[in-house]
C-alpha cells in the first residue's frame, strides 16, 4: 500500500458498499453455517443444540480423513509439477512481437474455460473409446482406462489440472521476469555466471514475490477443486478421486446432513484461512522488503 | 589491465537509415582514466555496448592489448561494468557479491585466495564493516560501492566500464563516491572508461576526455585542453556553465580583427566568461550593454558577478569583479580567445 | 540475452502442443456426427458437419443457457467493479480505523471454498425470492469477485502518485469530477484487468451457478451437464457447446493481453 496516506475515518464511506455486499453474500451465509454446525436438524422446525459433537464426529470420520489425505496428496503433486514447469515455460517466452501475443493468448485460454468444460474436454480427450489420448495409449499397448483404474484416474486428473492451471504460474512468472532489469543479466554475463547461476541469483530472487502468490493460489485453489473431478471421474473409481469439496457437496446437497456438513464447512474454511493468513503475511513482508 | 584500441568502429541499427555511431578511432592507454562525455543521444551508450560486447560493430575492429576481441562475447573479454543503478545479487551477502566473479568460469582460486582478494578490495573501498550484511540491507551509496568493488575484484580484469555510476546516488554524497573511484583508480591502476553527461564528473575524473555528439567524437584530450582549446564550437558550448561565448569575428573592432587575421583569419571567435574583463567602453574594445547581473560570490574581498551583455544581435556572458548596473555600456577586454573556421549555431543537443 | 535458454524454449513448445491437442480434438468432435464419432477413430474429420453447431444455435434450451450465463456474468462484473472502485480508492489513499483488518477480512473471502456456501446460499436466496434468477448467481459470485476486484484495483491505484489528487484539488475540481474524469481514466488498464478477472471467475464457475438456478435461469455450463445425462452421450453436441464456451474467453484475453502482464506483475490476482 502507498506510503503517504492521510488518516481519515470518513474513508469508511468508501468501503461501505463493499462491506454491505460482502456481508450479504458472505457473513450471513457463514453465520448460518456456524449456526447449523452446533445443532442437530431433523427438519426445519425440530432442532437440538449439540455443541461440538459434529466437529468431533467430522474430525474422526475415516471418510473425511481419507478425503483430506487424498486432497493433501493431490495438492502436493500439483504444486510439485506446476510451479517448476511454469517457471521454465515463462523463461522460454518471447517478450515482444506477434508470436508473444499469440502465446500469451494461448496460455491464458485454459484459465477462461468453464471448469466443467475443462472436465468435458479432457473426458473426450482421454476416453479409451473416442479420445485421442486414450485411444492412442491403447494402440501403443497401454491398457489405459481412467474410469476403471484408480492410478489412471489420478494421472488423468493431474494431467487435467496441469493443463488447466500451469498457465497461471507461467504468466505470473513471466510477468515477474519482465521486471528484471536488463543490466542485471548483463552484469551476470560479464561476471561469467553460468545459466544456472543467472537463474539462481538473478531471476529467482526477483521472482520471489510472484512465486509466493503462485504457490499459495495453486495450493488454495487445488484444495477447493470440485468441478473437474466431478465431470471427469465423478469421484471414482470407488472413492479414489473424491476430494474435500465433493465430499462436502454430497453431504450437504445430496444427503442433506445439515449439521455435519456445516461442521465440515467450518473446519474446511479454517484450514484455508490458515493458508490465506500465510499468504497475506508473506505478501506484506515482501512488499516491505522491496 | 589492458590498452584499448578502437579502429574505425561504426554502428548502425539494423533498418535505421542514419548511423548511430560514425567511424570512431580511439586509443586508450593501459591504466588510464578515460572519460566519454556527451549529451544523451550522443551515442555514448552505444559505444559502451560495443565495448562490452552486447552489440557487434557494423564495421571496424576492437583490440584489447593487440588482441582482436571484435568477435568475442562479452564474458570472454574480461571486462567489468558498473551501471547507473547498483546491480547486485540480492540474495547474497556483500562478501558473497564481491567473491562471485572470482568463483565463475572454472576459477582455480582457492577459498583462501578469494577471501584475501575480497578483503583487499573491501579495504580499498572502505566497506569492510558491511561485508557480512545482506546486499539488500545496505544504503544505495553502499550498494554502488559494492558494485564498484565487484567490478574491480578480478585481478585479470582488462577494463572497467562505468556507465553514469553516480546517477542513483544522492547529490550530497556524489563527491564521496567520485573521490573513492578516483582513489582506487590511482591505487590499482585499472583502465577505466567513465561514461557521463556531467562535465564536472568527466573533467575531474579523467586523464583524457572524449567529447561525443551526434555519434562522432568531436575532440579527445586532457580536461584542460578540451576546456581551454575546444576543437569544435560544440565542445566549447557544451563545457562550462555557462558555455563559451561565440561572436562572428567581424563584430569586433578593427584593431582586434587585424590581430585575428594574423592568426589564421577565423570566422568565429570564442571566449569563455572567465577569460574576459569588463572595463569602461573604448574604441579598441568589444562593447556591450549590461542586461543581467547575478552575484556569484566573493573572491579576494571583491564581489564577483556574472554579467549578461548584449553585443549587437548576440548575448554573451562575462564573469567579472567590476561593478556595473543594468543598462550600462561597457568594454569587454578579451584575455584569451579561440578562433573557429566557420560560424555554427550551436544548440544544447549537439552540433548542427 | 541468456534468459531464453534452449531447454526452456523446447519445454514451451512441448507445452503448447500439450495445450492445443485437447482443444483440437474438441473441435474435430464438434464437427462430426454422433454415429461417426462412435463408429470410426480418425485424426482429421472426413465428413465434417456443422449440424452440432446448428443444434446449439436453434435449440432454445442451449442458446437460452448462453443468454443466462452472459447476463449473470455482466451483472456480476458491473456490481463488482462499481462497488470495488471507491473501496480500492480509499484503501490506496487513506488510513482509517481498522483498515488493515478489513482488507484482510475481504481477502479471506477469496479463499473461501464455494462448496461451504452451497447450502446457506440456497436457503438465503430462496427465502428472499431470488432463487433461479441471474441476479442470485451474480450476487453469490460477488463474494469472490468483489474482494478480488478491490485487491487488484488497490494494487494499481497505490502506484498512482497522490500528487495527482492534490493537483486536482488545487485546480479547484470537485472530488466527483476528479474521480470520474481524471482518476478513472488513469486507471483504465486496472479496470481492464479487473473486468478480466471478474469475467474469468464468474464465467468458469459451476458449483454455485448450478445450485442457485432451477429451470428458468439455467446457465450454459449447467445445461451441458444436465442435457448430457438426460439424452445419453451426445458427444458431438457437447463438444460444439464446449467450443462456444471457449470462444468468449479467447476474445476477452485478446483484448486485455497488454494489461494482463502488468496486472500479473503486481502479483494481484
Amino acid at each position: 500500500m502507498a506510503q503517504n496516506k492521510t488518516q481519515d475515518n470518513r474513508a469508511w464511506l468508501g468501503v461501505l458498499p463493499v462491506m454491505l455486499i460482502v456481508a450479504f453474500s458472505g457473513v450471513i451465509p457463514l453465520m448460518t453455517v456456524v449456526n447449523y454446525s452446533v445443532q442437530d436438524i431433523l427438519d426445519f422446525n425440530t432442532r437440538f443444540f449439540v455443541g461440538f459433537e459434529w466437529y468431533r464426529e467430522t474430525l474422526t470420520d475415516p471418510r473425511f480423513i481419507d478425503a483430506f489425505l487424498r486432497q493433501l496428496g493431490f495438492s502436493a503433486a500439483v504444486l510439485a509439477i506446476e510451479i517448476p514447469l511454469g517457471i521454465v515455460i515463462a523463461r522460454g517466452m518471447p517478450t515482444q512481437g506477434l508470436r508473444a501475443s499469440l502465446l500469451l493468448v494461448l496460455l491464458a485460454t485454459p484459465l477462461l474455460i468453464p471448469w466443467n468444460v475443462v472436465g468435458t474436454i479432457w473426458q473426450i480427450y482421454a476416453r479409451s473409446d473416442i479420445g485421442l489420448l486414450g485411444v492412442t495409449l491403447n494402440e501403443m499397448g497401454f491398457a489405459f482406462n481412467y474410469t476403471a483404474e484408480p492410478l489412471h484416474a489420478w494421472l488423468t486428473l493431474l494431467a487435467t489440472d496441469i493443463w488447466h492451471w500451469t498457465s497461471l504460474v507461467a504468466l505470473l512468472a513471466f510477468a515477474g521476469l519482465t521486471s528484471v532489469p536488463a543490466a542485471c543479466y548483463q552484469a551476470a554475463e560479464l561476471d561469467g555466471a553460468s545459466k544456472w547461476q543467472v537463474f539462481r541469483h538473478v531471476e529467482l530472487p526477483r521472482l520471489k514475490g510472484v512465486l509466493v502468490i503462485a504457490v499459495l493460489l495453486r495450493l488454495m485453489d487445488s484444495f477447493m477443486i470440485y468441478t473437474e473431478p466431478f465431470v471427469l471421474t465423478g469421484g471414482g473409481p470407488g472413492n479414489t478421486t473424491t476430494f474435500l469439496s465433493q465430499y462436502l457437496a454430497t453431504m450437504a446437497v445430496g444427503q442433506f446432513d445439515l449439521g455435519p456438513a456445516a461442521a465440515f464447512s467450518v473446519i474446511y474454511f479454517l484450514f484455508i484461512l490458515l493458508f490465506s493468513w500465510l499468504f497475506y503475511a508473506s505478501v506484506m513482508r515482501s512488499e516491505e522488503g522491496s | 589491465m589492458a590498452r584499448i584500441r578502437l579502429q574505425e568502429i561504426a554502428f548502425t541499427y539494423p533498418g535505421a537509415s542514419e548511423p548511430t555511431l560514425q567511424p570512431i578511432s580511439l586509443d586508450i592507454q593501459d591504466g588510464e582514466a578515460f572519460s566519454l562525455l556527451g549529451a544523451s543521444g550522443a551515442g555514448k551508450t552505444t559505444l559502451l555496448n560495443l565495448l562490452s560486447g552486447i552489440l557487434p560493430p557494423t564495421q571496424g575492429r576492437i583490440f584489447f592489448d593487440d588482441v582482436d576481441v571484435t568477435e568475442l562475447p562479452g564474458r570472454d573479454r574480461h571486462l567489468a561494468q558498473v551501471f547507473q543503478f547498483p546491480v547486485l545479487y540480492q540474495s547474497m551477502s556483500v562478501a558473497q557479491n564481491l567473491a562471485f566473479p572470482l568463483t565463475t568460469r572454472g576459477s582455480t582460486l582457492n577459498r583462501e585466495a578469494i577471501d584475501k582478494r575480497v578483503s583487499a578490495i573491501a579495504k580499498e573501498l572502505n566497506i569492510e564493516s558491511i561485508l557480512k550484511r545482506s546486499a539488500n540491507a545496505i544504503s544505495l551509496f553502499e550498494k554502488q560501492l559494492v558494485a564498484i568493488g565487484r567490478a574491480l575484484v578480478r585481478p585479470d580484469v582488462s577494463v572497467v566500464l562505468l556507465d553514469e555510476p553516480l546517477t542513483a546516488v544522492e547529490p550530497s554524497i556524489k563527491w564521496r563516491l567520485r573521490r573513492t573511484l578516483k582513489h582506487v583508480q590511482d591505487e590499482l591502476g585499472v583502465t577505466m572508461i567513465y561514461v557521463t553527461h556531467d562535465q564536472t564528473e568527466a573533467l575531474t575524473f579523467a586523464e583524457r576526455v572524449s567529447v561525443l555528439a551526434d555519434g562522432q567524437i568531436l575532440q579527445t584530450g586532457t580536461p584542460e585542453a578540451v576546456y581551454q582549446n575546444p576543437a569544435h564550437q560544440f565542445v566549447g558550448h557544451f563545457l562550462g556553465s555557462p558555455g563559451m561565448n561565440f561572436l562572428p569575428s567581424n563584430a569586433f573592432p578593427q584593431p582586434l580583427q587585424r590581430s585575428f587575421a594574423e592568426d589564421g583569419d577565423p570566422e568565429t571567435i570564442g571566449f569563455r566568461p572567465e577569460s574576459a574583463g569588463l572595463t569602461a567602453p573604448s574604441e579598441v574594445l568589444l562593447s556591450g550593454i549590461v542586461e543581467t547581473q547575478r552575484v556569484l560570490g566573493t573572491a579576494q574581498g571583491r564581489v564577483v558577478s556574472m554579467y549578461g551583455l548584449r553585443c549587437g544581435a548576440a548575448q554573451v556572458f562575462v564573469r567579472s569583479p567590476a561593478s556595473f548596473a543594468c543598462g550600462d555600456e561597457v568594454g569587454i577586454a578579451l584575455q584569451r580567445w579561440v578562433g573557429f573556421r566557420e560560424f555554427l549555431r550551436v544548440g544544447s543537443n549537439g552540433a548542427e | 540475452m541468456s534468459r531464453r535458454s534452449r531447454l526452456s524454449r523446447w519445454v514451451l513448445a512441448g507445452y503448447c502442443v500439450y495445450l492445443i491437442l485437447p482443444l483440437y480434438w474438441l473441435l474435430t468432435l464438434a464437427l462430426r456426427s454422433n454415429a461417426d464419432i462412435a463408429g470410426v477413430f480418425e485424426l482429421v474429420p472426413s465428413n465434417p458437419t456443422l449440424a452440432n453447431f446448428a443444434e446449439i444455435l436453434t435449440n432454445p434450451v442451449w442458446y437460452q443457457g448462453f443468454v443466462n450465463s452472459i447476463s449473470y456474468v455482466l451483472l456480476n462484473t458491473l456490481i463488482s467493479v462499481s462497488v470495488a472502485l471507491p473501496a480500492a480508492y480509499v484503501f490506496s489513499r487513506y488510513r482509517f480505523l481498522g483498515d488493515r483488518q478489513l482488507f484482510f477480512w475481504l481477502l479471506t473471502n477469496r479463499m473461501a471454498p464455494p462448496a461451504v456456501f452451497l447450502l446457506p446460499f440456497f436457503q438465503l436466496y430462496s427465502s428472499i425470492g431470488l432463487f433461479d434468477t441471474p441476479l442470485a448467481v451474480a450476487l453469490a459470485h460477488c463474494l469472490f469477485t468483489v474482494p478480488l476486484s478491490v485487491w487488484i484495483l488497490e494494487g494499481f491505484m497505490s502506484g498512482v502518485p497522490t500528487e495527482i489528487d492534490d493537483m486536482a484539488r488545487i485546480d479547484g475540481h470537485s472530488f466527483w469530477f476528479f474521480f470520474t474524469r481524471i482518476f478513472l481514466p488513469i486507471n483504465r488498464s486496472a479496470i481492464g484487468v479487473t473486468v478480466f478477472f471478474c469475467f474469468m471467475f464468474s464465467w468458469v464457475e459451476l458449483l454455485l451457478a448450478r445450485t442457485l438456478t432451477g429451470s428458468e435461469a439455467k446457465p450454459i455450463v449447467v445445461v451441458m451437464t444436465r442435457t448430457v445425462s438426460a439424452s445419453g452421450m451426445d458427444w458431438g453436441v457437447l463438444a460444439a457447446a464446449s467450443v462456444f464456451t471457449v470462444l468468449p474467453g479467447i476474445l476477452v484475453v485478446w483484448f486485455v493481453r497488454q494489461h494482463l502482464v502488468k496486472g500479473f506483475a503486481l502479483g494481484r490476482v
